[in-house]
């Protein structure tokens, strides 16, 4: 953990684990991991912290998720994941309903450290962002970009507002053995339609 | 400075990229149609009929738009950049168009307001429509591209435009009401049968006008008209349009279901042979050949290889789609 500071080409405060990175990086424990430092300041990317936590976030994520798949498997190695039992297990539950928007974050961060990590170069080594841009007015690119968020965002909600409908409608228990345990107290807020 | 390999393999492009531009028009263009004609109709529950008339296949239709833009990319970079360039305001239009369009599909069902989704899905395909007709007038009757910053952001607004746009909508209107009949029975059938008449006899005279305005804004495309080998071709199509037609009336007079479609697709292969025919080897009226255009050799042999195996499984996926989900569109009792 760290805060880069790319002015000072240090960082501003670290706490590290020693040799991890060199196993992530290379595959062994004294392997070269290629730093930052290694390439000038003109071929590093902008805003590093923001690819710094970025990464960290999504490896954090991944490895949350690894852990929830491992907490589950062994609760259904111990036969605890039947219909029946898996109503005692409240924390398993809500960690599955918490993990809900966290595979969507982590792509989110991936892509962040993707596309800013390989700033200032559009193809690597050979051409820039800065020289591949469109003729086109900033203002033109500006008003799509603006309608852009402003779609998705609205777009987003509207998934919310109709996930969140078809959740709180909950699954279909007809044929389930526990309609009466889960559908009474799961149905409570939803509207049935057609 | 060309060789002949070069020349070769842009043509072959040039025909991949003409057969996947036709394949859309035909396949998404029958399908905004019927967004268009939902517009028209205002009985709920023939709306939702024609609605899961598309639920199945709308998304795959779209995958030739797509796939129209990597290709053209990749074969013709200089196309692609200034196409998209001096088109960026239509493309942008179609582009929200078609998002408000393709989640109007998977929302109305969940809505307790259809009315919203009813107009994001009607409204949103007209509007894909008008911009695409806007782009492709734009397009055909000359870009300027000469200069170091293009004519401006609305070069491709003219009157022209205006009226192939007008034209797009009445074709696409044509395909849906001809793709309703082979989907659809009962009133929602007659309806549609009244709706392609309407719009042929409308696209007809539309594309005599568009041909005759064409011959005047290019005299490209007049001296070709003129000269030997295309004369023959271009009257040639101009024929089969004609018969097309022709044939296309007949079969919505005799009743017949399944030809009134076939018809009007061929009427857009026609035009658009014609078109292509017209204005070879030009992809940018008047400025940039298709050989000027295309990437090296090198380029246009690798993308054979990805695009060559891919295009033919995509041709058997979607051909097999349409096969499972043939025959007519029916609600349950419960359903919608």
């Amino acid at each position: 953990m760290a805060w880069p500071n790319k002015s000072a080409q240090k960082n501003d405060w670290s706490i590290s684990v020693p040799k991890v990175l060199s196993v992530l990086a290379t595959g062994s424990s004294d392997g070269q991991v290629i730093g930052l430092k290694s390439f000038p300041p003109a071929d590093q990317p902008p805003v590093m912290p923001l690819i710094f936590y970025c990464f960290r976030i999504m490896a954090a994520i991944g490895f949350g998720l690894f852990a929830l798949i491992i907490w589950t498997l062994v609760w259904w190695l111990k036969g605890q994941l039947t219909s029946e039992r898996i109503v005692k297990n409240r924390m398993l539950l809500y960690a599955w309903t918490a993990s809900l928007p966290l595979g969507y974050l982590a792509t989110e961060c991936g892509w962040i450290v993707r596309e800013v990590g390989r700033q200032p170069w559009m193809i690597y080594g050979l051409l820039r962002t800065r020289d591949v841009a469109s003729a086109l007015p900033a203002s033109a690119v500006f008003v799509s970009l603006v309608s852009f968020v402003i779609v998705y965002v609205m777009l987003f909600m509207m998934f919310v507002v109709f996930a969140s409908r078809i959740i709180r409608k909950g699954p279909d228990m007809a044929d389930a053995p526990l309609t009466k345990i889960i559908g009474g107290e799961e149905h409570k807020g939803g509207e049935p339609h057609v | 400075m060309f060789n002949e390999l070069h020349v070769f393999l842009a043509n072959i492009w040039f025909f991949i990229i003409w057969l996947i531009f036709f394949l859309y028009i035909v396949v998404d263009g029958f399908d905004l149609g019927v967004g268009i004609l939902f517009l028209l109709n205002r009985d709920e529950k023939q709306r939702t009929i024609m609605m899961a008339s598309l639920g199945s296949i709308w998304d795959a239709n779209e995958t030739w738009l797509v796939l129209l833009i990597g290709a053209l990319f990749g074969a013709f970079p200089l196309i692609y950049a200034i196409v998209l360039h001096a088109l960026y305001i239509p493309v942008m239009l179609m582009i929200f168009a078609l998002i408000f369009r393709g989640v109007a599909f998977e929302f109305r069902s969940h809505a307790h307001n259809k009315a919203l989704w009813n107009i994001a899905f009607g409204g949103g395909s007209l509007l894909a429509a008008i911009a695409q007709g806007l782009a492709f007038g734009g397009l055909i009757s000359g870009l300027n591209v000469t200069g170091a910053g293009l004519n401006g952001d609305w070069a491709w607004l003219t009157p022209f435009s205006l009226l192939v746009a007008v034209g797009v909508v009445v074709g696409y209107g044509l395909l849906g009401a001809t793709y309703l009949i082979v989907k659809t029975e009962g009133e929602l059938q007659k309806t549609s049968i009244r709706h392609a008449y309407v719009n042929a006899i409308l696209g007809i005279s539309i594309g005599i006008a568009v041909i005759t305005w064409t011959l005047q804004l290019n005299p490209y495309v007049a001296a070709r008209w003129d000269a030997y080998p295309s004369r023959f071709s271009l009257n040639f199509f101009l024929g089969m349009i004609g018969f097309a037609f022709l044939m296309l009336l007949r079969a919505l007079l005799r009743g017949f279901e399944k030809s009134p479609f076939f018809w009007s697709v061929f009427i857009f292969f026609a035009s658009l042979m014609g078109m292509t025919i017209g204005y070879y080897p030009y992809m940018i009226p008047s400025s940039i050949t298709l050989i000027e255009a295309a990437s090296s050799s090198k380029t246009l042999i690798f993308m054979l290889t990805g695009i060559g195996f891919l295009v033919p499984v995509m041709l058997v996926y979607n051909g097999y789609q349409y096969f499972v989900f043939s025959g007519k569109i029916r609600m349950d009792e419960d359903a919608g």
